[in-house]
């Protein structure tokens, strides 16, 4: 694979998505802050915070993979002397690394918040698995982006991952080890956090590649 | 694919493939568990049941797929060189290996045996056993090189075959019957089925099989053995068989995860059956011996047409590193046995783990064994008797354009090459016939204009060449590879008819972008010129209106300094002053020796700019020619007057095709214009502007699609 070639359009894409990028920093940023000023507050903040996540989300997968099919900017860039396997690598690493990048800058402005403030860091596992979701879902999307033209399955993947949103939270906050540790001043690895946490890294890792697998068994882009 | 002169690089991987993996099978023989010590030169001291699946599943296939595509080559080379001619190529490929090499090689395979059998038994040769079998009838020790001598008798029954079925089928029709046959087999996907049921039968009827090792190894006599002769002599029948439709390759390459499934069943049946440990005794007769019969076969198929679909699918573009390896695998296979077999033989004893000692074996054998032929063979005469040609010391690393090889001469001239060519290509949208079986090649230079009414097929012909559509059946070359080839659309350039640019970009760094794909772009600033898009250059490409957005489509198509140029309905929308200067850009392009592939409706934009026109329509190419040609299919002519007959009067006269008339001027269009002319001439003395002229294009284009319709 020519990595230079594969190198310009990722920045090409990134500097495209330099706006909704800096948007969501910005945005993560003052939810982040709130957290440590009350209980309402802090929780205003982790609500916005994925609020945030999800539309970047949104964003990037339905407006710079899936918009961009249908627009057929895919078809001019497959027109030029890039191959499916160079553009597919281009479209997942610039995108991936847009979201991952944000992902990781707010993930490590939560743990620094909660272990320099006064809220308890046994609700760091809480929120890891929380925001190691919110991964996961950005990464069946991008999958079902990458590998799918079909609006249907875009609109139910969004769906699902909004809605169950809502049902992993009370979920994840009603497991003893992380409920009996919410108070605990340290940060608490249950084996069902762990667990948790390798499953959401590994349905990540797994829609990623079917979709890398799937993509590369279509011969066919008009 | 082709078959005429270029290479076919998926075959020869897949060849060198099958070979390696015979190398790989023997440098894991001495660590098969349960090995009886004396059967191989070595019994390794940490044997390994994942080498001895590894080795079972190899060994289903590899040499079936070995002789299925020597089978095809010897179709391509028969056709290429005559019986004399192939019979020759044979002798030195084949037969002085043989013979030449056996004399060496088997020497070498006895002093590492011996030496290897010494260590296993304390120093001391065994003693032949009592009870040991008596020589089979014709006994001679081919080693590895029996197939050699397979390949030699299997050439000579198919050749007999062929002359015989030639004698019989006078008319063709049961050949053409074969191939249909052929053609509807591997398009329902049921070929491993089918092909695997005479190998089944010939290894369930063998008595002594010895199932665990699949078709027998031939390696013990000149008398050929009936389970190995149908087992390879199939495979051998049906590479030549698929040669006459080489393109069913292709479909084999859409059916390759059908066809790996059924590998993966198979094999697994097969070691749930026979076991994970090898069997050395035959395998009792009863249903266990014919359902694994059935299997193994089965599997034998399976896994050659899921490697061949494979291959078709992701190699067939040239590569130097797998040509080389090609040409390098049938020295490797010949001699690689006692250098393979000495190293298992100087590590068999050693208090090593196999996950050390096998992968020391197969490195250190192939780094010898590489290493001799590059010094050795590769330009030497023996590499000229095994590859077909002496190798200069030095190789060229780049492949020129044409067929990818530098040492095979080129039969034409570039002038005389096509750049792009369909040869008998079908596209189907689900029930919707978009090309049925186009032939058609843009030749260098040339402008082409590929004309048709909507829904003719002509964008899926252009996307076909970009490699944006795969055919259902046909061949598609473009610059003398794939469309697929990143390399060889380097040199191309495109306008689609309907595409999206990132419209949060300005012109100016969309050119910039795009032309750094390129490796011999124009600058922004001659693109901008060229096109006459200098006035756009800083304005967002979303800002711009429908005509100016062609305008930069062009601008990206050109600016990669492309040899060869797709437009598609470029001018539509655009003002005359637009289309003038993209005009004057085309013919300036063409005046450079960039060829161009133009699709329009615009039929005087094709009589303006085209040297060839092709006219599609439902999916067929109905006329190719120069725009004289086209036009001089239709015989007709047009009159144009002034008169004072009436156009009814007129429409009654013979020879007339048809009268339109407009404020006392008519135009009348004729099949004999003399005829007419003389009595329009005496039926009105006052005509006046009396205008003759031959047909035009879109006469000619509404006329012909209305013939095809």
């Amino acid at each position: 694979m020519n990595a230079t070639l594969v190198r310009r359009l990722i920045l090409m894409d990134l500097y495209l998505m330099r706006w909704p990028v800096a948007g969501s920093l910005l945005a993560g940023s003052v939810a982040i802050a709130m957290m440590p000023l009350g209980a309402v507050s802090s929780y205003v903040g982790s609500v916005c915070l994925i609020c945030v996540l999800v539309i970047l989300n949104i964003v990037l997968v339905m407006t710079f993979i899936v918009q961009e099919k249908k627009d057929k900017v895919q078809i001019f860039m497959l027109s030029l002397p890039v191959s499916t396997t160079q553009y597919t690598a281009a479209k997942l690493l610039a995108n991936a690394t847009a979201f991952a990048g944000c992902w990781v800058a707010l993930t490590i402005a939560v743990v620094a918040v909660i272990d320099a403030s006064a809220l308890p860091n046994g609700t760091l596992p809480f929120l890891l698995a929380v925001l190691a979701y919110l991964l996961m879902y950005y990464c069946v999307l991008l999958a079902v982006g990458l590998a799918s033209d079909s609006a249907g399955w875009h609109a139910t993947v969004i769906t699902i991952g909004n809605v169950s949103v809502n049902f992993l939270i009370p979920w994840l906050w009603s497991r003893p080890s992380i409920y009996q540790n919410r108070n605990s001043p340290f940060a608490v690895w249950s084996g069902d956090i762990v667990a948790v946490l390798a499953i959401e890294i590994a349905v990540a890792m797994a829609a990623l590649g079917l979709a890398l697998y799937v993509r590369s068994c279509r011969t066919d882009f008009v | 694919m082709s078959t005429s002169t270029e290479r076919l690089h998926a075959l020869d991987a897949v060849r060198a493939f099958a070979l390696l993996l015979g190398v790989v099978f023997h440098a894991g023989f001495s660590f098969i568990p349960g090995l009886i010590p004396g059967l191989w030169a070595m019994t390794d001291n940490s044997p390994s049941s994942t080498i001895g699946v590894l080795l079972f599943t190899a060994h289903i296939f590899r040499m079936s797929l070995f002789f299925f595509v020597a089978g095809f080559f010897a179709r391509m080379l028969f056709h290429r060189g005559g019986a004399r001619g192939f019979w020759v190529n044979r002798s030195k490929r084949i037969l002085l290996p043989l013979v030449a090499g056996w004399p060496i090689i088997f020497p070498a395979v006895a002093a590492v045996w011996v030496w290897g059998l010494t260590r296993t038994f304390g120093g001391t040769l065994p003693a032949a056993p009592a009870n040991a079998p008596a020589p089979p009838p014709g006994a001679f020790p081919w080693t590895h090189l029996w197939f050699l001598y397979y390949l030699l008798v299997l050439y000579t029954i198919v050749l007999t075959v062929r002359a015989a079925w030639l004698a019989i089928d006078r008319g063709g029709w049961l050949r053409r019957a074969t191939d249909a046959s052929v053609r509807w087999l591997v398009h329902t996907g049921a070929t491993a089925v089918v092909i695997a049921l005479p190998v089944a039968l010939a290894l369930f009827f063998r008595r002594e099989w010895v199932a665990w090792f699949g078709i027998p190894t031939p390696d013990h006599s000149v008398i050929p053995e009936l389970a190995s002769l149908v087992g390879y002599g199939t495979a051998l029948s049906f590479g030549w068989l698929i040669h006459r439709q080489a393109d069913l390759l292709n479909v084999w390459a859409r059916q390759w995860t059908l066809h790996l499934a059924g590998a993966l069943a198979g094999t697994a049946v097969c070691l749930s059956l026979a076991g994970i440990a090898p069997v050395f005794v035959p395998i009792a007769t009863g249903g266990v011996k014919l359902a694994f019969a059935l299997a193994y076969s089965l599997s034998i198929w399976c896994w050659s047409l899921a490697i061949l679909g494979l291959a078709t699918r992701f190699l067939s573009h040239a590569n130097g590193t797998i040509r080389y390896v090609a040409d390098a695998s049938y020295w490797i296979y010949l001699v690689h046995l006692p250098v393979v077999v000495a190293l298992q033989v100087a590590v068999g004893r050693l208090p090593l783990h196999w996950t050390i000692k096998f992968p020391l074996i197969l490195v250190v054998s192939l780094a010898i064994l590489f290493t001799s032929y590059r010094y050795l063979i590769r330009s030497t005469f023996i590499g000229q008797l095994l590859n077909g040609r002496k190798y200069p010391r030095s190789v060229p690393r780049v492949l020129p354009q044409g067929n990818g090889d530098p040492h095979r001469p080129n039969l034409t001239t570039p002038e005389q090459r096509p750049l792009a060519t369909l040869s008998g290509v079908h596209k189907r949208y689900g029930k919707t016939v978009a090309l049925a079986g186009i032939d058609l090649e843009v030749r260098s230079g040339e402008l082409l204009a590929v004309l048709g009414p909507n829904g003719a097929g002509k964008s899926t012909a252009i996307s076909l060449w970009l490699g944006l559509l795969e055919p259902d059946d046909g061949k598609v070359h473009l610059l003398g590879g794939s469309p697929l080839d990143v390399e060889s659309r380097r040199h191309v350039g495109v306008m689609m008819q309907e595409v999206g640019l990132t419209p949060e970009l300005r012109v100016r760094e969309l050119i910039d972008l795009t032309a750094s794909y390129y490796p011999n772009p124009l600058t922004t600033a001659q693109t901008l010129d060229v096109t006459g898009t200098g006035p756009l250059a800083d304005r967002l490409y979303a800002k711009l209106s429908a005509g100016q957005k062609r305008q930069v489509q062009f601008a990206l198509a050109i600016c990669g300094r492309p040899r060869l140029l797709f437009l598609d309905e470029p001018t539509v929308g655009l003002d005359i002053e637009s289309r003038s200067t993209m005009w004057r850009a085309i013919r300036t392009m063409i005046g450079e020796g960039c060829s161009i592939v133009l699709t329009t409706h615009y039929l005087e934009e094709a009589e303006a700019l085209a040297n060839r026109v092709a006219v599609l329509a439902g999916g067929r190419l109905i006329a190719c020619g120069s725009v004289d040609q086209i036009r001089s299919v239709v015989s007709r002519k047009q009159i144009t007057c002034s008169t004072t007959l009436t156009e009814e009067q007129i429409r009654t006269w013979p020879d007339v095709v048809g009268v339109r008339g407009d404020a006392g001027r008519v135009e009348i269009t004729v099949v004999d214009s003399e005829d007419v002319l003389r009595r329009l001439l005496a039926s009105d003395q006052s005509i006046r502007d009396l205008e003759v002229r031959r047909a035009g294009l879109a006469e000619a284009f509404i006329e012909i699609t209305r013939e095809a319709a």
